[in-house]
């Protein structure tokens, strides 16, 4: 850095050691911590592969899936049928719910980001209860779509929540652009008349149908086949395509006339934020079901804990997201095993307490003074 | 691109307002940075109509824009930063229509610091201040040593480099306010609009900042349009005036031809009466009191 560039004798000099202070402690926090998250998500597959009804060490679970991978040359000290458990079984879903919960964790900090609130959730936009009703018509009429029957239920799902996020989104426009607490309001609205929809459904359904129904709403990282490849891709790619606006969201936190003046294009990036984050979260209910709280809570953690900035804040709510989807899935099988608790309760049973604890805790910083 | 304005300490710390010389600020019309000509907007759910207005803002000088509550100064603001577009006429940015110009282009040489700011999130300081090198950073590039510089100079300028690691929702309205007119500064724009800068400020803060607007408007030949409500501090640090009612121009030209006693009984219906500042020249409004 040359001195001379600003020319100002020695408070410079002193600001620019502190400047550069700043930056380098920054770069170190940022990398610290991203490592901590990666690591706990790292951890979070070998014990969500280690536990279940066929206990194997983890141990054993990072060398079967790394020689699976062809990095590695271990003596087999395992069965094949424990390969095919980890493999064929315990790492699909794992995965799945990494996938899930980065996907919740980044469209839930997308949306806190964009509509300015603190209290936004991915299934703001009526998305869960969209895709609720449109599962609950494919479970209790048991209807099927053409050519691909073994995923009518994501498929209509998709759709449900496809058309209640257009509905919703379509309202919120005023004056051309889209007012946030329209759009809270009309999510709002749009859950408690599609829930009401469903009640009628649930009356003139049949008791087992209404079983299943639930269990689906409460989440399940249950692999249902290898189409499920396609709602993981989409939320993969939508979720790094999400993570490229941090420093725009960052710009936006301050308000539209403020991003403005950084030069966002609001009305622009709004929209396609909204866009992505629909299809992410369309894909990631009618996949696993409403999961609730992760979208929630992992932002808020991420931000609390070190800086506001999204582009550290987007990437770590990913990691932690995925990591706290397959903890409580992983609790979940091995509390009550064999029996299962669907994934969606867990995550709110630790959700809910730890959020206010938050709330309490850091209440100050986590709300702004408006 | 962008012209390099030095944002130094020292030299913005202009303590005592300068001797007001409205001969000083006649210019060439060439030089508007930004221009308004014909310009008409309204809101469509109120109602409320603005224009036709035309002004321009020449580099070097600083602009008020006064009256009273609802007469459409910050709306003016708002058009002039290219955030609302008006309905008919045209906003030229150096001589270009801002309707041709991306918003980025814009960021470059236009800052606009809204009246009030919140973070929705825990920001520090320092990281909103370093918001204003966003325009002029690549995409995916992160801040460099010289931002970091920048931005820390900014902040000194505007006395606030001391609350650099506070965050900013648990500082006070004029922290917050002086904030923000250095994240602005950061952004080294050519043009700098301010919706009511001072209304947080104490009394030696209001002179920090209306004395390094005029600096960076005489030394670094900035364009400062900002709307203030304090008649006395446009009077005191403002070459032109622009003084509005319902949306239109009531009057423009140097402090002391607008601020007369028939404008400001026509315009914000109360009466006053007019002195010099000992000190610097420059028209003081007082208010006569209204007794039964």
């Amino acid at each position: 850095m040359n001195n001379s560039d600003n020319g100002n004798g020695g408070q410079t000099d002193a600001a620019q050691v502190h400047g550069r202070a700043f930056l380098r402690r920054r770069k170190l926090t940022w990398a610290v911590w991203f490592l901590a998250y990666g690591l706990l998500a790292v951890v979070a597959v070998a014990v969500g592969c280690a536990v279940g009804p066929v206990p194997i060490s983890p141990g054993k679970v990072i060398k079967i899936i790394l020689s699976s991978l062809g990095m590695g040359h271990w003596q087999d000290t395992w069965t094949a049928a424990q390969e095919m458990i980890i493999l064929r079984i315990r790492v699909p879903r794992v995965l799945t719910g990494l996938v899930v919960g980065a996907s919740l964790g980044v469209v839930g900090t997308a949306f806190q980001c964009v509509l300015r609130n603190p209290l936004a959730d991915p299934f703001i936009l009526g998305v869960s209860s969209g895709a609720a009703l449109g599962a609950s018509v494919v479970i209790v009429f048991g209807i099927a779509i053409p050519f691909l029957p073994g995923a009518s239920l994501p498929v209509i799902a998709f759709f449900g929540a496809m058309l209640a996020t257009i509905f919703i989104y379509r309202m919120a426009i005023v004056h051309g652009s889209i007012n946030p607490h329209t759009l809270i309001l009309c999510g709002v609205i749009l859950n408690s008349f599609l829930s009401s929809v469903m009640m009628m459904i649930y009356a003139a359904a049949r008791p087992d149908r209404i079983h299943s129904l639930l269990l689906w709403l409460m989440g399940d990282l249950e692999s249902a086949g290898e189409w499920f490849v396609a709602p993981l891709l989409v939320m993969l790619v939508g979720t790094v395509w999400v993570a490229t606006f941090a420093r725009r969201m960052n710009a936006m936190t301050l308000g539209d006339e403020a991003a403005f003046s950084l030069g966002i294009d609001v009305v622009r990036t709004k929209r396609a934020v909204f866009l992505i984050c629909a299809v992410v979260v369309g894909s990631a209910v009618s996949a696993t079901g409403v999961i609730g709280f992760v979208g929630l809570v992992a932002p808020h953690l991420c931000r609390t804990l070190v800086t506001a900035d999204h582009r550290f804040v987007l990437p770590s709510s990913a990691l932690l997201g995925g990591a706290l989807v397959v903890y409580a899935d992983t609790f979940g099988r091995w509390v009550l095993s064999p029996a299962e608790l669907p994934v969606g309760a867990v995550t709110a049973l630790i959700g809910a307490p730890f959020f206010i604890y938050i709330l309490k805790k850091r209440a100050k910083i986590v709300w702004a003074d408006q | 691109m962008s012209p390099k304005f030095k944002v130094q300490g020292s030299k913005f710390k202009v303590e005592s307002p300068t001797i007001h010389n409205p001969q000083s600020a006649i210019h060439n019309p060439q030089d508007a940075a930004l221009s308004a000509q014909d310009v008409r907007f309204s809101y469509p759910a109120s109602g409320f109509v603005l224009g036709p207005v035309g002004v321009s803002l020449r580099s070097g000088e600083v602009l008020g824009i006064v009256g009273p509550n609802g007469s459409g100064k910050t709306t003016l603001l708002r058009l002039l930063s290219g955030f609302f577009r008006p309905v008919s006429g045209c906003v030229a940015l150096a001589g270009q229509d801002m309707k041709g110009l991306k918003a980025r282009t814009v960021a470059k040489s236009v800052a606009f610091v809204p009246h009030q700011s919140a973070a929705t999130f825990p920001y520090r300081a320092l990281e909103i201040v370093l918001m204003g090198r966003l325009p002029h950073l690549a995409l995916f590039r992160s801040e460099k040593p010289k931002d970091e510089s920048i931005a820390r100079s900014a902040m000194r300028a505007t006395d606030t480099y001391h609350l650099a690691d506070r965050y900013f929702n648990e500082l006070s309205g004029g922290e917050r306010q002086r904030v923000m007119i250095a994240m602005a500064l950061s952004q080294q724009p050519r043009v700098l609009l301010l919706d009511e800068p001072t209304s947080h400020l104490d009394i030696s803060h209001v002179a920090t900042i209306l004395g390094l607007l005029t600096s960076l408007a005489k030394n670094e030949l900035l364009a400062v349009a900002a709307v203030l409500h304090d008649l006395n501090l446009a009077s005191e640090y403002c070459d032109r005036l622009l003084m509005m009612r319902c949306g239109k121009v009531e009057s423009l030209g140097a402090p002391y031809e607008v601020l007369s006693v028939e404008n400001i009984k026509r315009v914000f219906e109360a009466n006053v009466t007019i002195a010099e500042n000992p000190a610097t020249g420059a028209p003081f409004v007082f208010p006569i009191p209204r007794r039964p």
